[in-house]
């Protein structure tokens, strides 16, 4: 007889989670493509490379994501600033940056190894541009992601305490000759 | 045998000879000692002290007896403080413990304030991955640091401070171990780099005039134990953990130098020297390192070319292959065999050589084969397989008519260690004086064309301490007697007493005394001669090794890479023919009909520059086998694109002949089209004379290249020098040079700005202008000052260079390089006359030293900002 009341008790809190979602705000379901869940802070989606607040690229080409990347996904190629039309504090930048989609298995170790924070897995899944726009897939070519394809503005990035103290350390260095 | 001593390490016995370093021997028994300031090849100074160790020796009694412990051991005396391992010398019971607590937080403590000073850049340094600082701190570092935001004296020095076109200095990393300036002045014998500065302001810099002027700078950016020595050639093309490193053997000159070829995504990133003891030890000239980026150029022939309508275009394999026959088979039957000429080249690896040689020698079937415009001399005998290792040994070195400093770096440097380090007393014979003299014991200056009398003489002395020291009469006796020609040649040294033979080389008689006597007292004499001496030349100095026993001890020196192993390929004229200056003089008589020419260039290399320009407008049909396009190719029906060293396997044989292996490094280069399909590419010499014989109806059945390397290896090997002695007569020269003229002598650069510099962008920029070396004196009498423009003008032409005056030349002659850039003196030089005078007429005053191109005067030093040398300015926040 002791069973009775647990039924109760449990077919209760069923009838109270039906009554919720159906009329209520807990829905679970979600209408994609209309809408789309949040994605937790620390989402690993495709990459973006984070800028410094006056524009200059984080990345500096120094190929530890490359060397880090268990899926050799990643092609870096460096060279060297032009102090008069910089492309990123330093000495060095990265000349062509390329990500192969088609192999990254999303880890995260890019952003893991990266010393500047420039590289990110940002909170998109679907392999869309900035605009929002749908890549064209042709052929597997198009799958390989060049540095300006994955480049965001400033502030765009992901929340990250390193890329925030770069950006401070930055601005004491009015020449923009080191990175740290 | 050396005394030798046992010392304990870290409980550990090892018995090194008297005189070894601790650290040496730690390291025999696998007993890593880290350190940075440390190198085998350098002396000892124990600047970076990371070496620290604690050392200890027996403990001795009153008595001298060793003081004992209770168990019989002896009893240790550990010295009071730590001891640099890299300078202490290990001793007799000496007790070494590497990595007791104490040491172990030295050590902490020496990269802490090794690392408070040193910039964290390591994303953004070239040296990163093979940095000994990172590796060590890694290894031995305490993770955090309490002084980094104390001591930041380097902070903001220059990053780029430029030290010559191939180096530059990054002041923030340098850690002051003084290996490069050690390098540079034990090694290279070239001090150009320096410490300056005090305190913790030390700083390395040059002040030599063009930056860092040493052919072997390069090798400081291997040795820096950091990234402060930085290539600016490989500067930020690659890390170095991406590139694929291939072991080859570099082609550039006659050393066979082992390198690694850096190579990511078929391009080539760089060149860095592998170790070879029996070689190159573990440096490389700077020619090697940054002179092979030609192989990697667009320039590069894709496609053969055919002449049509008298231009060159492009043309397909089977068609340039199938008109090559044609025309071969064609000249065969009109006017013989004899009407076809073939000329390979140095730069052929043995294999290439081996199967021209087999395709026209064999096949063809013309006796009209060669390796070269000029009649070069080949060493007479077989040198010891352990060449390098015996040289250093010498006690006495004869360098004849050679000038290494710019013919054979690897030998250039072990000449200065025999000299400098194992104190050789090295005899350096020239007609004008070069690098190697301020090493030399003796420098003898000779006139131009006098070496038989001054070798001569030499003998005549050497033969005549027989009585003078008994000792030795034995030794000399065993081998004059009995040997072939003995006898006339003793008679026939008869003129050359020492005062005349010194009066007709123009030398002093006590330095022709002293030399003979270092000679006669040798037990391991060396003789060197350079490859542009007269046979008559060779024979003497045959002669002089004979009577000393050491006929296998004479070596030729070639600075062409292969000279050896194409000569004994079988490029050589065969029975009745002609070799390659005859067979310019053929053409251009319109005897010989076809001319194959494969990596060489008669324009550059030939005698005569207008006869090889003759020869090669009249020849009927010319077919150039090369890399690039240029001068040659003008005149050519067919030109076929070969492949470089690093694109194919192979052998090649170094200038003491020495087989060593080539590597494929990169796919023969190829033409794409947009696509990324291959529409042709280059070819190996050895697939391209394969084919032809296969097209002339002759299939070898060779498929691999490894077939050829057996063929190459199946040859006869070098025999011994029979022992024999030749009468050689001195014949002076007719005239001396006419009033108001002087005589021109020439030599080889390293620089020459030659076939392949125009492709490799940065070493281009050292090749200087051309010039002629003007003695002071002389010039004085003509009104010419230092880099005034001058005409030299012979009797066939002139040609425009700059003065440089000074004493490297007698007075009443001139030098000038071979070739440098346009300027060759093939075009001016008189090959029938026994020398060339030629007259000096100024044309320019010199100009303003900073009006003159960059390679004469100094680049890029001084752009960052000074050192401050004054240590109270040091910053202490």
């Amino acid at each position: 007889m002791k069973l009775v009341p647990a039924i109760v008790k449990g077919m209760g809190r069923t009838l109270k989670h039906a009554i919720g979602t159906t009329f209520g705000d807990e829905s679970i379901t979600v209408s994609y493509p209309e809408q789309e869940k949040p994605r937790p802070r620390r989402f690993r989606g495709r990459h973006i490379l984070n800028r410094y607040e006056n524009g200059l690229e984080k990345c500096i080409g120094c190929s530890l994501c490359a060397a880090a990347c268990p899926a050799d996904a990643i092609w870096v190629e460096a060279a060297e600033n032009d102090p008069q039309n910089r492309v990123s504090p330093g000495e060095r930048y990265a000349a062509r940056y390329e990500i192969n989609m088609l192999r990254c298995i999303f880890c995260g170790y890019c952003e893991e190894a990266c010393p500047t924070g420039a590289v990110q897995l940002g909170y998109d899944y679907k392999l869309i541009d900035e605009e929002g726009r749908q890549h064209n897939w042709q052929d597997r070519d198009d799958f390989i992601f060049t540095k300006e394809m994955m480049l965001v503005d400033p502030g765009k990035g992901k929340p990250d305490p390193l890329s925030e103290a770069l950006d401070e350390r930055l601005k004491q260095n009015p020449n923009h000759d080191r990175v740290w | 045998m050396p005394d030798l001593v046992t010392v304990t390490i870290d409980e550990q016995k090892v018995t090194v000879p008297k005189g070894s370093l601790v650290i040496e021997a730690a390291t025999q028994i696998g007993i890593d000692v880290p350190r940075f300031c440390y190198h085998p090849k350098l002396s000892a100074v124990g600047m970076c002290r990371m070496c620290l160790g604690e050392v200890g020796m027996p403990k001795m009694n009153p008595d001298r007896t060793p003081a004992l412990n209770e168990d019989g051991t002896p009893q240790i005396a550990m010295m009071p403080k730590p001891q640099t391992l890299c300078t202490t010398q290990a001793a007799e019971g000496m007790v070494v413990l590497s990595e007791t607590p104490a040491v172990v937080k030295m050590r902490q403590a020496v990269l802490e304030f090794l690392l408070a000073n040193h910039p964290l850049d390591c994303p953004i340094c070239d040296k990163g991955g093979e940095c000994m600082l990172q590796d060590q701190t890694m290894a031995y570092a305490q993770g955090h640091s309490r002084v980094q935001d104390l001591y930041h004296l380097r902070r903001d020095l220059d990053k780029d401070y430029l030290l010559s076109e191939f180096i530059t200095l990054d002041r923030e990393r340098c850690i002051q171990c003084a290996r490069c300036t050690r390098f540079l002045d034990e090694v290279a014998q070239d001090p150009v780099l320096e410490l300056v500065a005090r305190g913790s302001r030390t700083m390395i810099d040059t002040m030599s005039d063009p930056p860092v002027d040493s052919k072997y700078s390069g090798n400081t950016i291997d040795i820096c134990p950091v990234g402060a020595l930085t290539s600016r050639a490989f500067r930020f093309r690659s890390r170095v953990w991406e590139v694929k490193n291939v072991p080859t053997v570099s082609m550039i000159d006659g050393s066979g130098t082992n390198i690694f070829v850096s190579q990511r995504n078929e391009t080539l990133i760089r060149v860095i020297p592998r170790d070879n003891e029996a070689i190159n030890e573990c440096w490389i000239s700077d020619r090697d390192r940054f002179g092979l980026e030609y192989i990697d150029n667009d320039a590069r022939l894709t496609y053969p070319l055919v002449r049509r309508d008298g231009k060159l275009e492009p043309a397909t394999w089977d068609e340039a292959l199938q008109l090559v026959t044609d025309k071969i088979k064609a000249a065969k039957e009109q006017r013989g065999a004899n009407s076809i000429g073939a000329v390979g080249g140095p730069k052929l690896t043995n294999e290439g050589a081996l199967s021209m040689a087999r395709l026209f020698g064999d096949v063809v079937g013309t006796p009209n084969v060669d390796a070269g415009w000029t009649p070069t001399i080949t060493t007479p005998g077989k040198p010891p397989a352990t060449f390098y290792e015996e040289l250093e040994g010498a006690d006495v070195i004869l360098v004849l008519g050679a000038n290494p400093n710019e013919e054979l770096c690897s030998l250039d440097l072990r000449l200065k260690k025999a000299a400098f380090q194992r104190k050789a007393h090295l005899i350096n014979c020239n007609p004008y004086k070069t690098p190697l003299d301020r090493l030399a014991r003796q420098s003898l200056i000779y006139n131009e064309g006098s070496e038989v009398a001054l070798l001569n003489g030499l003998a005549k002395l050497v033969h005549q301490s027989w009585t003078a020291e008994p000792a030795q009469t034995e030794a000399l006796r065993n081998n004059v007697e009995g040997r072939a020609g003995a006898t006339a040649w003793i008679d026939s040294l008869g003129p050359y007493s020492s005062n005349r033979a010194a009066e007709l080389a123009g030398i002093s008689e006590p330095d022709l005394r002293a030399a003979a006597t270092a000679i006669a007292g040798s037990e391991r004499l060396f003789l060197l001669v350079g490859e542009d001496v007269s046979p008559a030349v060779l024979s003497t100095l045959q002669n002089l090794a004979a009577l000393k026993g050491r006929s296998d001890y004479l070596v030729v020196l070639h600075p062409e890479p292969n000279a050896v192993g194409v000569r004994r390929a079988g490029l050589a004229p065969r029975e009745g023919g002609l070799d390659g200056q005859g067979m310019l003089d053929a053409t251009f008589k319109g005897n010989l009909k076809v001319l194959y020419i494969a990596a060489n260039n008669p324009l550059h290399w030939a005698a005569d520059y207008d006869l090889a320009q003759r020869a090669l407008q009249t020849a009927e049909f010319v077919v150039v086998q090369t890399l690039f396009e240029n001068e040659l190719t003008e005149h050519a029906d067919v030109v076929l694109p070969a492949a470089s060293f690093m694109e194919q396997d192979g052998t090649t044989t170094n200038f003491h002949g020495k087989v060593q292996n080539l590597k494929q490094v990169f796919r023969p280069r190829e033409r794409r089209d947009d696509d990324g399909n291959t529409l042709s590419a280059c070819a190996p010499d050895w697939i391209i004379f394969t084919k032809l014989a296969q097209l002339l109806g002759k299939d070898f059945g060779y498929t691999r290249v490894g077939d050829w390397t057996q063929q190459f290896k199946a040859l006869p090997a070098l025999t011994p020098n029979e022992v024999r002695f030749t009468p050689v007569t001195y014949e002076a020269s007719p005239a001396v040079a006419p009033e108001g003229t002087f005589q021109l002598l020439t030599g080889n650069l390293l620089y020459d700005g030659g076939e392949s510099f125009p492709y490799c962008d940065r070493l281009n920029r050292v090749v200087p202008e051309p010039f002629v070396y003007i003695n002071r004196a002389d010039a004085r009498k003509l009104g010419i000052e230092n880099l005034a423009l001058v005409e030299v003008k012979s009797a066939r032409g002139a040609v425009q260079v700059r003065a440089k005056l000074g004493r490297e030349v007698k007075a009443g002659t001139v030098w000038m390089p071979r070739r440098l850039r346009a300027v060759q003196v093939n075009r001016i030089i008189e090959v029938d006359k026994p020398y060339t005078a030629v007259t000096l007429t100024k044309l320019q005053d010199a100009p303003p030293k900073e009006t003159l191109p960059a390679d004469m005067h100094a680049v890029g030093v001084g752009e960052g900002t000074p050192v401050d040398m004054n240590i109270s300015t040091a910053v202490v926040p």
